[in-house]
């Protein structure tokens, strides 16, 4: 296999044929990543908003929401669920189904079959 | 049938029925992944599955391997030591499968496809056209996988000995294994229940992965996916309501703090006429008295005797437990009041570095630290853990092998959401269950590690249904089976395809080669 997946012309001039599989792959990574920082922003700065060094009152009681306390709950519980949904989202509208089938058996695999 | 039920009525009967039939399902599995192994392409099946893994299989293994005895051993104990704030420490799970599976996920596996790889090694080198690159790979692999590998034996012979503690056949073998080994340089020192335990675990392990391969473990990491799904199931709503409530819980956590290191004497009005031990774990109350404006709780960390003769123990390690009303009504009264007759006498106290008489510490971030004066997780570190988590599950030798195994794009696609389902109902609910131990089970805080056993053992007994302990635990030991039979798998295909095939017998026949696979497994 060659060391990059470009389908590289023998002509330099010839405009290089991208694999769409390479293409898509990359939008894809594109999208994630930026989906991670989403998540990030929102579970890091809303606990470092609504968790870190709180003062709690006179009976030690946090503010609570379905039993939990509120930051956990608004900081991981719901931005977790909204990842969901994203995944769900992301898998069903932007992933490719691309064909990945390509090529011959290793021929070392061939030859321990032999 | 009158015999069978009334030696199925004992938990520690039940516990071993439940993992007898565990580790035969197993087996049994593996034997037709064996079968399945006969009539394929030998290398490409026995390490890849022959890139043939449906949605369910592919989701299962990729999930169950990733839980680790880390998930279903540290973590609880991580959460009943530190509280909520766990939950943002792990929190970076809620986006693992989008990145470590779709991030390269589709690349690796036509990558693999291309270059006929069916390793890590084989794809880096490959890829890079480097040999060097693939050597560094198997080192890599061999060295860091093999540490990885220790502390999954040892967590999953940990579990084994919880389950079967209470089993006559296996106290019996503990004696007789003590026997032999006494006096032997270093077994001789080591616990003969951990060494049976040791060995049964390591058999079961590698002869399933042995004679199955990637297919065989594959097929095991879905069952034992399933089985820790079910295992958070029955123990969520269980655990909540022992607890009173989560809102209770909370409440309750609210008013607690973390417990003080001490040091202790404890000595009895009289020299003793016999030695008298006292186990570790053991509950010691202080009374209330004039000197004492109220009553004490500690629980010693380690074995301490009173020799005969003598009438106080030598200072021993213990913890002070500063309980709340609730905590106090799940003390065990039995053995607090075992050895009541004792005098404890404070010697020193280190309080926590983070979190001392502070209350709200466990319902708060950065929650509770024993060591850490900026506490358990300062924002830096949780930060940190959002990458951590995510990053390195995307090149986690074990998660890639996977990658390069499914049969095609749309399976990839499907998994991932049957991946961030899975972890959405393991890891949450493991916060909440363990927060809830915090009030149904106070005091563990100096061996947290058992926490998770412990938990399964009072939720069995409260309901009075102690087969479902066996049930419960069989949940951390599947995570411990699935993922060590990966690593196993990982490191003796690094050796036996980058290594033996590449390196020394390039063109290995399929007769030796089967083998060969096992001869080198088995140095």
């Amino acid at each position: 296999m060659s060391a990059s997946d470009l389908n590289t012309p023998a002509d330099s001039t010839e405009p290089i044929i991208w694999d769409p599989v390479f293409l898509h792959a990359r939008r894809e990574a594109l999208v994630i990543v930026l989906i991670f920082t989403a998540c990030l922003a929102w579970t890091i700065g809303w606990c470092w908003w609504d968790g870190y060094n709180v003062a709690v009152d006179a009976d030690a009681m946090v503010p609570m929401v379905f039993g939990m306390p509120r930051w956990v709950f608004w900081g991981i519980g719901v931005p977790w669920l909204v990842a969901d949904v994203v995944t769900i989202w992301f898998c069903v509208r932007l992933y490719r189904a691309d064909d990945l089938s390509d090529g011959e058996e290793d021929p070392l695999a061939e030859a321990s079959d032999a | 049938m009158h015999s069978l039920l009334a030696v199925a009525d004992t938990s520690s009967n039940s516990a071993l029925i439940t993992f007898a039939i565990y580790i035969a399902v197993v087996m049994f599995l593996a034997w037709c992944s064996g079968r399945v192994l006969k009539k394929r392409n030998f290398l490409s099946e026995y390490f890849l599955g022959s890139r043939s893994l449906g949605m369910w299989a592919f989701a299962m293994t990729f999930a169950a391997t990733s839980a680790s005895g880390g998930s279903f051993i540290g973590f609880p104990s991580k959460v009943y030591t530190h509280g909520w704030v766990v939950a943002l420490w792990i929190a970076g799970y809620m986006i693992v499968p989008l990145v470590a599976m779709g991030l390269l996920g589709k690349r690796i596996n036509q990558l693999a496809r291309k270059s006929g790889a069916i390793t890590i090694p084989d794809l880096l080198r490959d890829r890079f056209e480097s040999k060097a690159m693939g050597m560094l790979s198997i080192v890599v692999i061999v060295f860091f996988l093999s540490f990885n590998l220790v502390s999954q034996f040892k967590g999953g012979s940990i579990i084994l000995q919880t389950l079967l503690a209470d089993v006559s056949p296996y106290q019996d073998a503990v004696a007789g294994v003590a026997r032999l080994t006494h006096g032997i340089p270093m077994l001789g020192s080591a616990d003969p229940g951990y060494l049976i335990c040791l060995t049964v675990f390591t058999l079961a392990v590698v002869i399933y992965t042995t004679y199955g391969g990637f297919r065989a473990v594959v097929w095991t990491d879905v069952m034992q996916g399933f089985v820790m799904v079910a295992g958070v199931a029955v123990m969520l709503p269980l655990a909540i309501w022992m607890a009173g409530g989560l809102q209770s819980t909370t409440e309750d956590m609210s008013r607690m703090t973390p417990p003080n290191g001490v040091k202790l004497t404890l000595s009895a009005a009289e020299n003793a006429s016999q030695d008298l031990t006292i186990p570790k774990g053991t509950w010691l109350i202080r009374r209330q008295s004039d000197d004492a404006p109220k009553a004490r709780y500690f629980r010693t960390l380690a074995h301490a005797s009173i020799a005969k003769g003598k009438s106080a123990t030598e200072p021993l390690e213990a913890i002070e437990l500063f309980l709340t009303p609730s905590q106090l009504e799940n003390v065990p009264s039995q053995q607090a009041s075992e050895f009541n007759h004792l005098t404890v006498t404070v010697v020193s106290v280190s309080e926590p570095e983070y979190g001392a008489d502070q209350p709200g510490v466990y319902v708060t971030a950065p929650g509770p630290s024993a060591s850490d004066q900026l506490g358990f997780l300062p924002l830096s570190l949780a930060v940190s853990f959002f990458f951590m988590w995510t990053f390195s599950s995307a090149g986690q030798p074990s998660n890639m092998v996977r990658l390069m195994a499914f049969r095609d794009s749309r399976t990839l696609s499907r998994a991932m959401i049957t991946v961030a389902i899975y972890y959405s109902v393991i890891y949450f609910p493991l916060v909440i269950i363990f927060c809830c131990a915090r009030v149904v089970l106070p005091g563990w805080e100096g061996q947290s590690d058992h926490i998770m056993p412990e938990m399964a053992s009072a939720i069995s007994f409260a309901i009075e249904m102690p087969w479902l302990a066996g049930l419960l635990v069989a949940a951390p030991f599947a995570a411990v089976m699935s993922t060590l039979d990966s690593f196993l798998l990982m490191i003796s295909s690094a050796v036996v395809r980058d290594v033996y095939q590449r390196q020394i017998n390039p063109m290995l026949l399929r007769s030796r080669s089967n083998g060969s696979l096992i001869w080198l497994r088995c140095r």
